[in-house]
């Protein structure tokens, strides 16, 4: 298994970690993605969120 | 609390089936609030993500409250995004054996979602399938499809699934599972 994907699983599910009950993905629209590039996308999304890097939307349309 | 219930209460909403009215229904029901986030998710690698956790004193939480659903913040037009939305929002219906809450679940995740097709679906997936009919099922009242059903019977392929698409604010690729013979049998498996 990749590094990244280790990576998100230790930050996602390890000991002291984030211990997610459940964590899901929608799919990108290239078919040639692989396990390591869909993990790298885990591992930056959850930086983001850590530091508050993002934008909270709350879309009512 | 089941998704029954959210699928009831959206019968009765007016077309097209917005986002606000079906995220306050999920917190209703669940009791737990979702915060909405765009990151910079690449969407050619992954389109959106629903996570939710349970160690109250991590940094995240502290951002973002328990449950979070991340969108991109460039790549998802509108109807992709209302859609993506919401079937994130479908996971709050995840049973216990759907949800990916190890290491070993998060593997087989991986794997079945980048050998789509090639391998029988593990319990994460079949979550995410009905997750998908879930969403179909939401932003399409069941009497609304039967209308488009006995339109299209009528007036053929000049009710193009663009048509469709845009009358329900959800992505076209998607219109075409709204016609086929098993979609309320798919549907119904999700009800528990």
């Amino acid at each position: 298994m990749s590094t990244q994907a280790e990576l998100a699983k230790r930050r996602l599910f390890g000991d002291d970690s984030l211990r997610a009950s459940n964590f899901k993905i929608f799919p990108g629209t290239s078919r040639e993605t692989g396990p390591q590039q869909i993990a790298e996308q885990v591992n930056k999304v959850l930086s983001q969120l850590e530091e508050g890097d993002f934008e909270v939307v709350e879309t009512e349309d | 609390m089941t998704y029954r219930q959210l699928y009831d209460y959206c019968q009765g909403l007016p077309l097209h089936i917005r986002r606000g009215p079906v995220r306050r229904k999920v917190i209703e029901l669940t009791g737990a609030p979702i915060t909405v986030v765009r990151t910079t998710l690449d969407v050619r690698l992954c389109r959106g993500m629903y996570l939710s956790v349970e160690n109250t004193t991590a940094r995240l939480v502290q951002q973002t409250g328990k449950t979070v659903v991340a969108l991109a913040r460039e790549g998802n037009n509108y109807c992709w995004e209302r859609f993506i939305e919401v079937k994130e929002y479908m996971h709050a219906f995840d049973s216990v054996t759907e949800a990916t809450d190890s290491g070993n679940d998060f593997d087989v995740q991986l794997r079945d979602l980048t050998t789509a097709g090639t391998v029988e679906p593990c319990d994460q997936m079949i979550g995410e399938i009905k997750a998908f009919w879930r969403a179909m099922g939401v932003l399409c009242p069941e009497h609304v499809r039967q209308e488009l059903i006995a339109e299209r019977a009528v007036r053929g392929q000049e009710l193009s699934d663009y048509a469709i698409a845009f009358r329900l604010k959800i992505p076209e690729l998607y219109v075409p599972n709204l016609f086929e013979p098993w979609y309320f049998e798919n549907l119904a498996k999700t009800f528990d």
